[in-house]
């Protein structure tokens, strides 16, 4: 397919009041099904919802920076290019339902919904929310929150470094990470979920599978599992200076013994079909029945 | 059940284990899940470590590194009598991947700020103890990654906010907390599974998260 390219830059005059160099971008793409929609921008908003049109509308607020367009036969790329310390882009983006999306920046706030296609969001600095996926999903930012609700169908990564994560309504398997952050897992219904803190705490909700494989480690947060109805798991704890609490009946034998710290038991609950590690080297453990993600006071 | 293997892993997956040791040690790990468990680690840390750039130096660049190490005389390599469980596969495969990136990336990260630009925990571990080997490694690899990140820094550093650079200053800090814990855990068991796969983790995990911030903002 003939390849079009449409750029366009915003004529700005090198001494223009700021006023002056404010532009608006307005155009629209008819795409194909299935077209890709990339965007990189550098500080200012994105936003991104879906309408049911076969078209991709780009709509852009800039204050200098030059912002470029590349309709191929994939689907859309945008691309906005600071000029002369100008890089505030607001993007209000709409795309049809089901668009795989790839979007990053590096200040720029990412609020993505309703899309409910494969994703991969990161901003550096900012906070990255996407709510509604299918398929493979990554999210991930540096000092941002990072938030997804409602992803189905694939494989969801999201971390961020130094800020919070939260998912909520997850259907299929997650890695989810943070260093100093706490995170947050609701209603994460998965057999394959790995969760990671350095300070930070974990708190999660949802069903631990037959089947399943469900790591929660930390350094020296909190892990709290609540999980409800029969639990069938094979429960491994470790932990060097932390404490475990479980409301499930168990048997708790030292996995070895002889050491002068740190504690590592392995017990059965139920069938012990699932397999659920807890480890946090100076936090406290919880196993609770229940369905909130809470974390314990 | 018999103790488990413990270092002994290290010295079965190296071959070195003989005779009756060895028996005992196949003997063991047949029935001995945890054992299994982590024997299978140690393969897949080393296959990792084969994975990674050895490059060698184009030119000897110790003595301009040498130079940089705070309170640290040119030329001497500092040798830090810690008690480690880690093996040396272990040492080869974690020191070198962490000392490459961590320490390439501090740089990208400290320029113009006080931290020292000479990473104190995953590089001193790379030098530690007995494991010659490795420390040739590591510090082959940090010379690499030292001239890479410093053009690498030239290029991107201004793409990352002072916010975030604090940001991630303060979240290595975090990290390094918890390799210093788990070091300090680990003098006092060094045969403790949970500890040496902990401490490994964290090492793993400031790589990841100085792999993240590099590609992000090379991304950007």
């Amino acid at each position: 397919m003939k390849r079009f390219v449409a750029a366009v830059a915003i004529a700005v005059l090198a001494f223009a009041p700021r006023a002056l160099r404010a532009q608006s971008i307005d155009s629209t793409f008819a795409v194909r099904s299935g077209a890709r929609f990339e965007l990189q921008s550098v500080s200012g908003s994105v936003r991104i919802r879906a309408w049911n049109r076969s078209q991709v509308r780009v709509q852009a607020e800039t204050d200098g920076a030059r912002v470029d367009l590349d309709a191929g036969s994939d689907g859309i790329s945008v691309r906005a290019i600071p000029r002369r310390g100008e890089g505030d882009v607001d993007f209000t983006i709409s795309v049809p339902v089901g668009t795989a999306l790839e979007v990053h920046a590096i200040s720029a706030d990412i609020d993505v919904g309703q899309v409910c296609g494969p994703a991969r969001l990161g901003s550096i600095s900012g906070g990255v929310t996407l709510v509604c996926a299918a398929g493979d999903v990554e999210v991930e930012s540096v000092s941002g929150d990072v938030s997804a609700t409602d992803i189905r169908d694939g494989h969801t990564e999201i971390s961020s470094t130094s800020g919070d994560v939260q998912v909520r309504q997850v259907k299929g398997s997650l890695s989810a990470r943070s260093v100093s952050g706490d995170v947050t897992l609701d209603r994460v219904d998965g057999d394959d979920v790995g969760v990671e803190t350095v300070s930070g705490e974990i708190g999660f909700a949802g069903p631990v599978h037959d089947n399943g494989r469900y790591r929660f480690r930390s350094h020296s947060g909190d892990v709290t599992v609540r999980t409800d109805g029969d639990l069938n798991a094979t429960v491994s704890v470790s932990t060097f200076s932390g404490d475990l609490e479980s409301d499930w009946p168990i048997t708790i034998s030292p996995g070895r013994g002889g050491r002068m710290h740190g504690q590592d038991w392995e017990f059965t609950v139920g069938n012990g079909g699932g397999r659920l590690t807890l480890e946090s080297f100076s936090g406290t453990i919880y196993l609770r029945r229940g369905s909130s993600p809470r974390r314990e006071d | 059940m018999n103790e488990h293997l413990g270092e002994r892993l290290s010295s079965y997956l190296d071959g070195e284990l003989a005779g009756e040791d060895l028996v005992a040690a196949e003997a063991h790990l047949a029935a001995c899940a945890e054992c299994r468990a982590a024997l299978e680690g140690l393969r897949q840390l080393t296959s990792r470590a084969r994975t990674l750039d050895d490059h060698p130096p184009e030119r000897d660049l110790w003595s301009d590194i040498a130079v940089r190490l705070p309170d640290r005389a040119p030329g001497v390599v500092p040798l830090r009598r810690r008690r480690f469980a880690f093996s040396l596969p272990q040492l080869a495969a974690a020191g070198i991947a962490v000392v490459a990136l961590s320490s390439g990336a501090a740089v990208l990260l400290t320029h113009g700020a006080r931290t020292p630009a000479f990473p104190e925990s995953p590089s001193s571990v790379i030098m530690a103890g007995p494991a010659g080997l490795a420390s040739a490694k590591g510090i082959q690899s940090y010379d690499v990654a030292i001239r890479d990140l410093e053009a690498t820094l030239a290029s991107r550093r201004s793409t990352l906010d002072t916010a975030t650079i604090r940001a991630v200053q303060q979240s290595l800090a975090i990290i390094d907390r918890a390799i210093r814990q788990a070091e300090a855990a680990l003098a006092q068991d060094p045969n403790n599974m949970y500890l040496n796969d902990h401490l490994a983790h964290a090492l793993d995990r400031k790589l990841e998260v100085l792999r993240r911030v590099t590609s992000m903002a090379a991304a950007s």
